[in-house]
């Protein structure tokens, strides 16, 4: 199993334990100040993971004179990034003009107000539903090629 | 011009109008006539002439004898998709977020902002898009066949 591989395992588990938690804290507290503080940790957990499967250049641990990543490599992360991203233009459209349509002209006829809250949902969500549709595709890929991607 | 050049200028062309348009009938109907934001905002009807976008497979099919798109065209075309979508999501992250700070995180904000989020994602997408792989091509000059 490659890094490749490994951080979109991280991503998905991150995404799932990012859901579990707030679903738990939902159905058992509804508080939403402990809601946001454990949506943070899951955000935190969800982007900080991959940084210390791949290191950036200045991290002292990073293994060095290796190949890590290779045209293959580079193809497979290209082709889920786009598929990540026509998902977002399928969803986000959908959901922006979804709630316009039913916030402003059905529940209260052209005068449709939406929480600030709300927006930064549809913000967090868009980067969750890209990180899950590129890890998925990721690890489809992979295993679809017959190859482990053993590096 | 090859294909992708003759596509890119027409999206271009459309993008602009739709805006220039829009800004115009808007500063029109608001400094001119002193009509209300909400009665000038009518000016951005304009937009809808991005949906000439549809237009670009009936008016640039692709030839069938001939190769119309070499390693040149997609190294190309990736790199204006990666910086038009870079640019993209810096400008949506930001608009998902400013609303948060400044009308803090107990206010609201009207619903008519949902779609511009979209449609203004839209035109930068497109607008970059476009400008980059004219500007990796070269604007004038270049018999890029």
């Amino acid at each position: 199993m490659n890094k490749i591989q490994k951080k979109a395992i991280m991503r998905l588990a991150a995404i799932m334990s990012l859901a579990v938690m707030s679903a738990v804290i939902l159905f058992w507290d509804g508080e939403p100040q402990l809601w946001n503080v454990l949506g943070d940790i899951g955000f935190m957990w969800l982007f900080f993971t991959p940084v210390l499967i791949d290191p950036p250049f200045f991290m002292p641990f990073r293994r060095k004179g290796k190949i890590v990543f290779d045209e293959h490599g580079a193809k497979i992360v290209q082709r889920a990034t786009t598929q990540a991203f026509g998902a977002f233009w399928y969803v986000f459209p959908i959901i922006c003009i979804g709630l316009y349509l039913f916030l402003n002209a059905y529940r209260t006829e052209g005068m449709g107000m939406i929480s600030s809250g709300a927006l930064t949902i549809i913000g967090g969500g868009g980067g969750i539903l890209i990180a899950l549709v590129q890890s998925v595709s990721i690890l489809a890929q992979y295993k679809k090629g017959g190859n482990d991607g053993d590096k | 011009m090859n294909r992708q050049q003759k596509i890119a200028w027409f999206n271009l062309i459309v993008v602009s109008l739709a805006l220039g348009l829009s800004v115009i009938a808007f500063s029109i109907g608001y400094f001119i006539f002193g009509v209300s934001v909400h009665q000038a905002s009518a000016g951005f009807g304009f937009m809808g002439i991005m949906g000439f976008y549809g237009l670009n497979p009936v008016l640039f099919r692709k030839g069938k004898s001939k190769v119309q798109f070499d390693e040149r065209d997609t190294a190309i075309q990736r790199k204006s998709v990666i910086i038009a979508y870079s640019i993209f999501w810096v400008l949506f992250v930001a608009a998902a977020m400013i609303p948060w700070f400044i009308i803090g995180p107990n206010g609201t904000i009207t619903t008519n902002y949902l779609p511009w989020m979209v449609f203004g994602g839209m035109c930068v997408v497109m607008l970059l898009q476009s400008i980059v792989t004219l500007n990796e091509y070269g604007w004038k000059g270049k018999n890029n066949e």
